[in-house]
C-alpha cells in the first residue's frame, strides 16, 4: 500500500515547473513540444495497427504490434512529463519509463534479429521480374486447365461409358479397396457402391474361387491378367456363376496399383450346360462326341460303363480306340466322309457294327450319327447301342422260325397250307402232298378251289370259307375236298386268317385233316345206335311185361306176408304165455320146493341134536346124509332160479370198469382158510354191459377157479384182456386142475360135470349161467384147458361203442 | 268179555312144519312163552281187528311182532299186510315178513307196503335158529316198542 501511495502520491517532490522557475515561455514550450510529440506518438500505432489489419498476409506482424506498443510507451512518457510541470509524481514516470525502456529494448532486439530477413524481402525491380514470371505461368496454368477440363470431360464419358456395360466391372486397389463400381455390378449384385464401405470384393461377394486366391493373383501379376468362373453370392443371397476376367492397373512408374475385375454372369449357361450334361448321362446310349479329325471331345457315363474305360482314358483319343482293329483304317475313312457331308443318319446300315472294350472283347452296336454346329467347329454326336441282348434275341427267333418251318414241312397227317390274301396258295407241307397227291412244286401258284367239288364250288364254298375267315380270325369246316388222282375224301378244315401288328391281311393258313375215316366209323356207329336203340324199345316192352307179372307175384307176396306177420303175433303170443307159465313155475320152485326142503333139513337137524342118545352112529350118519343132499339140494334150487332169472331179465347196458367189477366178485368171495392164492388181476378196459350180471361172471369164473386150484400148493389166478381186431377178450386164468378139452363142449351145459362130486362139489349151473349171460350180451365165451394144466376162460361182451386200451398191469394179492 | 290174551308175537303161517320148526326155533331161544300161531291171513285179520272169532276182544293191547308168511291161504301175506299198514289203528304193529321167497317183486311190493323187515327163511334150519335168535333178540329187547299213543286214531 506504502508503494501505491507513493507511486500516486506525489511525495516530497516538487513539480518540475519549479526547476523552469515557472517561466511561462519555457513551460510552454515544454508543454506544447511534449503534448505533440506525445499525440505524434499515439497516433503512429492506430496507423500500424490499421495497416496490420489489412495487409494480414503482411510477416512479421509480431513486430508491429511490438513497436505500436514501444511508440505508445514513448508517447506516454511525453505525456507525464507534463503531467510533472505540476505533479511531482516522479515514481510513476519514472515506471512509466521503465517500461518504456523494456519496450524499446525488445523492440531493438527484434528489430536486429528480423534484418537479415528484411534484407532477402525483394526489391521493387525483383518484384517487376517476379510478376512478369507469374504473369507467364497464369498463362500456362490456363492454357493447362483447358487441357484438364477437356481431359476430365473425357474421363467422364469412358466412365460413362463402363457403366453402359453389360458386364459388371469394379477396380479395387492393392488393399481390396473398391474404387470403381459400376451399374452392372449394381445390378448383377444388388450392391450399391456407397453401401459397400470398407469391405473388400471377396468378402463382400464371398467369391469362391475355382483355386487358391494366390495363384489367381500370382498370375495376374506375372501375366497382367487372369481369366476364370468365379462364383459369388448376391445380396439377396443367390449364387451367381460368371466369366470373370481380372485384369492389372499399373501406376505411372509402371507400379502395379490394382485390379479392374470384369465379371460376366454366366449362371444361366452353367445351368444348361448342367442340363445338357444331365440329359446326356441319362442317355440309355454311349454317347460319344468326337471333333472334325475323330478325337473325342465328351462321353456320358454309359460310354463308360459300355466301353469299360474311364472317362479321363477316352478325352482326347482318337475314336477309334472304340472300333475293333480289323476294321480302324475303314472307320477313318467313312468317319472322314461324313465329316464332309454331316447330317443325322444311323451308321453303316445293314452291317453288323462292332465296337471294342477295352479288355478287346467286341460286342454287336447300332449307332446314328449326328452333327453339332459349335463355336469350336462341327462335332460329330454318335449315340451307342448296345445290341448284344437283341442279337442273341434274333438268332433264337430265327431258330425257332428254322424249327417251326421244319415241324410244319415234316407234318405229315395234316396238310398245311399257305395262302395269300386272295387264296393262291404259297406254301406247302409233305402232310399236304401226302393227303392231296400234289407236289409242292405243281401246286403252289394255284388258287385254292382246285380241292373242291364241281358241287361245293357252284356254292362258292372256298370263297365263303375265306370270307368267313376273314370276318372271324378263324373257320372251321368238314367236307368232301378232291384230291389230284379226283378221288375224294372227307376233310377237317380249319383256315385262320393271318394279318400284321397293324391288322393288315397277309393271308391265311389252312389246316386239313383226312377224317374220312373217323366219317366212317361215325357212321358205323350211329348204325350201331340205332340198331341199339330197335333193342332197347322192344327190351323195354318185354320189361313192361314182366313187371306187370311181377306186380301180381309181389300180391301174393304181401299176402303171403300177412299171413306170416300173423303167424309171428300168434308165435309170440304163444311165446309170452310160455314165458309167463315158466316165471310161475321159477316162482313156485323158488317157493314151494324150497318149503319141503327147509322141513327136511329142520327136522332132521332137531332129530340130531336133541335126540343123541336115541340114535347109533350109524343113524347120525344117515341123518349127516340128509343134511348134505338138503343143503345140496337148496344150492340147486338157488342156481336153477338165478338161470331161469338171467333169461327173463332185460340187461341193462352201461359203461362199468371190469376191474372194478372184480374187485367186487373178489369181495365176496368166501375165505378159505390155510391157503394163499396169487390173484393176479392187470388193468382192465370199461366195457358197456349190465355190471350186475357181468359180475355174476367174474363171480362164477373166479369161484370156479379157486375151487379147482384148491390141490395146488401155490394157486396162480389172473385176470386180463387182450385185444383183437379191435374187440376186446376178458379171460380168468388159473393154475389148477384143468379139464380134458375133450369135454370141453359139455362145459356149459346145465348140469353138466366134468369132475366127481366128492372132489369138487358144484350143481353144474354155474357155468351155464355164466354162458347165458354173455350169450345175452352178445358176446362169446370158451374154455381152454388140459388135465392138470389149468384153465383159462375167455370171453367177450358183444358190441361195444368204443373201445379204451387197457391201462397198465395191476396186481392184487388176496388170500 | 273175554280176556284178551297178552300176545307178544303173532305168527302167521299155514304150513304146520313150518310154524312148528318156526316155535322150536323160538322156544330153543326162550321167546315162545307168548307166541300166538294162525294158520291163514283171515284169522290173522280177524285177530288184529277184534273181529270174527275175536269179536269183543279188547284192542288195547297189540303184539309187539307180526310175523307174515306170504303164501298164505284165503287172503294172502301182502293183502294182509297192506290192510295192517293201511289202518291207522294196526299201522304201528310192526311186522316182518317171514318167507321161503326172495323174488324181486315180493321184495319190492312187501316193502312198498311198508313192511318193517323181510327175511327169507333159510334152508339150513340152523342158520334159521340164528335167524329167529337175532330177530326176537332185536325186535322185543333192542328196538322201543310203538307207544299206546302211536295208534290212536285221530
Amino acid at each position: 500500500m506504502e508503494f501505491f501511495r507513493q507511486l500516486f502520491g506525489p511525495g516530497d517532490f516538487m513539480p518540475h515547473g519549479y526547476c523552469y522557475l515557472w517561466n511561462p515561455g519555457l513551460v510552454w514550450l515544454h508543454v506544447i513540444s511534449d503534448s505533440l510529440i506525445a499525440l505524434s506518438y499515439f497516433s503512429i500505432p492506430f496507423t500500424l495497427l490499421w495497416f496490420v489489419r489489412k495487409r494480414r498476409d503482411l510477416p512479421f506482424g509480431f513486430v508491429f504490434i511490438l513497436f505500436g506498443t514501444f511508440i505508445v510507451a514513448c508517447g506516454s512518457t511525453h505525456v507525464l512529463e507534463v503531467w510533472n510541470l505540476w505533479h511531482s509524481q516522479y515514481w510513476l514516470a519514472g515506471f512509466l519509463k521503465a517500461f518504456t525502456a523494456i519496450a524499446s529494448v525488445s523492440t531493438a532486439i527484434v528489430v536486429a534479429r528480423l534484418l537479415p530477413q528484411a534484407l532477402d524481402a525483394p526489391s521493387p525491380s525483383d518484384w517487376k521480374a517476379a510478376t512478369k514470371a507469374l504473369e507467364n505461368e497464369i498463362q500456362d496454368r490456363r492454357e493447362m486447365e483447358a487441357s484438364l477440363r477437356s481431359a476430365a470431360a473425357i474421363f467422364r464419358e469412358q466412365s460413362e461409358l463402363l457403366e453402359l456395360i453389360h458386364d459388371a466391372i469394379f477396380v479395387r486397389d492393392f488393399q481390396n479397396k473398391i474404387v470403381f463400381w459400376n451399374q452392372s455390378a449394381e445390378r448383377l449384385y444388388g450392391w450399391k457402391k456407397d453401401e459397400i464401405g470398407e469391405r473388400t470384393t471377396h468378402d463382400l461377394l464371398q467369391t469362391r474361387f475355382p483355386y487358391d486366391l494366390e495363384l489367381i493373383e500370382a498370375a495376374v501379376l506375372a501375366k497382367g491378367y487372369w481369366e476364370g468362373e468365379l462364383q459369388h453370392q448376391t445380396r439377396d443371397g443367390r449364387t451367381v456363376t460368371v466369366s470373370s476376367r481380372w485384369a492389372l492397373r499399373r501406376g505411372e512408374n509402371g507400379e502395379p496399383i490394382g485390379v479392374l475385375e470384369s465379371n460376366r454372369d454366366v449362371t444361366k449357361l452353367k445351368n444348361e450346360e448342367k442340363r445338357f450334361q444331365n440329359f446326356l448321362e441319362a442317355a440309355p446310349d454311349a454317347i460319344v462326341i468326337v471333333n472334325g479329325t475323330g478325337i473325342i471331345q465328351i462321353v456320358n457315363a454309359q460310354t463308360e460303363k459300355m466301353f469299360g474305360y474311364l472317362r479321363g482314358e477316352l478325352l482326347g483319343m482318337p475314336v477309334e480306340i472304340l472300333v475293333p482293329h480289323s476294321v480302324h483304317s475303314r472307320h477313318a475313312t467313312h468317319r472322314e466322309a461324313y465329316s464332309q457331308a454331316p447330317q443325322p443318319r444311323s451308321m453303316g446300315a445293314g452291317l453288323n457294327l462292332q465296337g471294342r472294350r477295352k479288355d478287346g472283347t467286341e460286342f454287336p452296336v447300332e449307332i446314328s450319327l449326328s452333327p453339332i454346329d459349335t463355336a469350336e467347329g462341327h462335332l460329330i454326336s454318335s449315340s451307342i447301342r448296345d445290341v448284344t441282348e437283341r442279337k442273341k434275341f434274333e438268332s433264337r427267333l430265327q431258330e425257332t422260325e428254322r424249327r417251326f418251318r421244319i415241324l410244319v414241312e415234316g407234318i405229315k397227317d395234316y396238310a398245311i397250307v399257305g395262302l395269300d390274301p386272295q387264296g393262291t396258295i404259297s406254301s406247302w407241307n409233305t402232310g399236304a402232298e401226302r393227303i392231296k397227291g400234289y407236289s409242292a412244286g405243281e401246286i403252289i401258284g394255284k388258287h385254292i378251289s382246285c380241292f373242291y367239288t364241281p358241287e361245293d364250288l357252284a356254292k362258292n364254298i372256298p370263297g365263303e370259307l375265306l370270307r368267313r375267315a376273314v370276318d372271324q380270325g378263324v373257320t372251321e369246316q368238314e367236307g368232301w375236298r378232291v384230291r389230284k388222282d379226283g378221288t375224294q375224301f372227307w376233310a377237317d378244315v380249319v383256315i385262320s386268317a393271318l394279318r400284321d401288328d397293324a391288322g393288315k391281311l397277309l393271308g391265311f393258313a389252312k389246316i386239313t385233316r383226312d377224317v374220312t375215316e373217323r366219317r366212317n366209323l361215325e357212321q358205323e356207329l350211329r348204325t350201331a345206335n340205332e340198331l341199339l336203340e330197335h333193342r332197347v324199345s322192344e327190351r323195354t316192352l318185354e320189361l313192361a311185361a314182366a313187371i306187370t307179372q311181377l306186380r301180381g307175384r309181389q300180391s301174393e307176396i304181401s299176402a303171403l306176408n300177412d299171413s306170416l306177420e300173423a303167424r309171428v303175433e300168434d308165435r309170440t303170443a304163444e311165446l309170452v304165455r310160455t314165458n309167463s307159465e315158466l316165471e310161475a313155475f321159477s316162482y313156485s320152485v323158488s317157493h314151494d320146493l324150497r318149503t319141503p326142503l327147509r322141513h327136511v333139513d329142520g327136522f332132521a337137524r332137531i332129530l340130531k341134536e336133541e335126540f343123541v342118545a336115541e340114535l347109533s352112529a350109524e343113524g347120525h350118519r344117515f341123518l349127516d346124509r340128509i343134511l348134505a343132499a338138503t343143503t345140496h339140494m337148496g344150492h340147486l334150487i338157488d342156481d336153477l332160479l338165478s338161470l331161469a332169472r338171467i333169461g327173463r331179465k332185460e340187461i341193462q347196458r352201461i359203461a362199468a370198469p371190469m376191474d372194478e367189477l372184480v374187485k367186487q366178485a373178489l369181495a365176496g368171495l368166501p375165505l378159505e382158510e390155510r391157503r394163499t392164492i396169487e390173484w393176479r388181476v392187470h388193468v382192465l378196459p370199461e366195457m358197456n354191459c349190465d355190471p350186475g350180471l357181468i359180475k355174476l361172471v367174474f363171480t362164477n369164473l373166479l369161484s370156479n377157479a379157486s375151487k379147482f386150484t384148491r390141490t395146488q400148493p401155490s394157486a396162480l389166478i389172473e385176470v386180463g384182456s387182450c385185444r383183437t381186431d379191435g374187440i376186446f377178450t376178458l379171460f380168468v386164468r388159473d393154475n389148477g386142475v384143468g379139464f380134458d378139452p375133450k369135454y370141453a363142449d359139455k362145459l356149459f351145459g346145465v348140469f353138466q360135470r366134468l369132475h366127481r362130486q366128492e372132489d369138487f362139489e358144484g350143481t353144474g349151473i354155474g357155468l351155464a349161467t355164466v354162458q347165458r349171460i354173455i350169450h345175452r350180451h352178445g358176446g362169446r365165451i370158451w374154455a381152454e384147458s388140459s388135465p392138470e394144466n389149468g384153465a383159462t376162460f375167455f370171453f367177450t361182451l358183444g358190441p361195444q361203442p368204443q373201445t379204451a386200451e387197457p391201462r397198465e398191469t395191476a396186481e392184487i394179492k388176496h388170500g | 268179555m273175554a280176556e284178551r290174551l297178552e300176545i307178544e308175537i303173532l305168527l302167521v303161517e299155514d304150513n304146520m312144519a313150518d310154524a312148528e320148526l318156526a316155535l322150536h326155533a323160538f322156544k330153543k331161544n326162550k321167546i315162545a312163552n307168548s307166541v300166538l300161531h294162525v294158520q291163514d291171513g283171515a284169522e290173522a285179520l280177524d285177530f288184529l281187528f277184534a273181529r270174527g272169532i275175536y269179536e269183543g276182544q279188547s284192542l288195547s293191547h297189540h303184539p309187539r311182532l307180526v310175523l307174515l308168511d306170504l303164501k298164505l291161504p284165503k287172503i294172502d301175506g301182502l293183502q294182509v299186510l297192506k290192510e295192517l299198514k293201511g289202518n291207522p289203528k294196526t299201522k304201528a304193529i310192526p311186522i316182518i315178513l317171514l318167507t321161503s321167497s326172495n323174488e324181486e317183486r315180493d321184495l319190492v311190493a312187501s316193502y312198498q307196503l311198508g313192511v318193517n323187515s323181510y327175511i327169507q327163511k333159510p334152508v339150513n334150519f340152523v342158520e334159521f335158529q340164528e335167524v329167529v335168535r337175532q330177530l326176537g333178540l332185536y325186535w322185543l329187547v333192542v328196538n322201543k316198542e310203538p307207544p299206546a299213543a302211536a295208534f290212536l286214531v285221530s
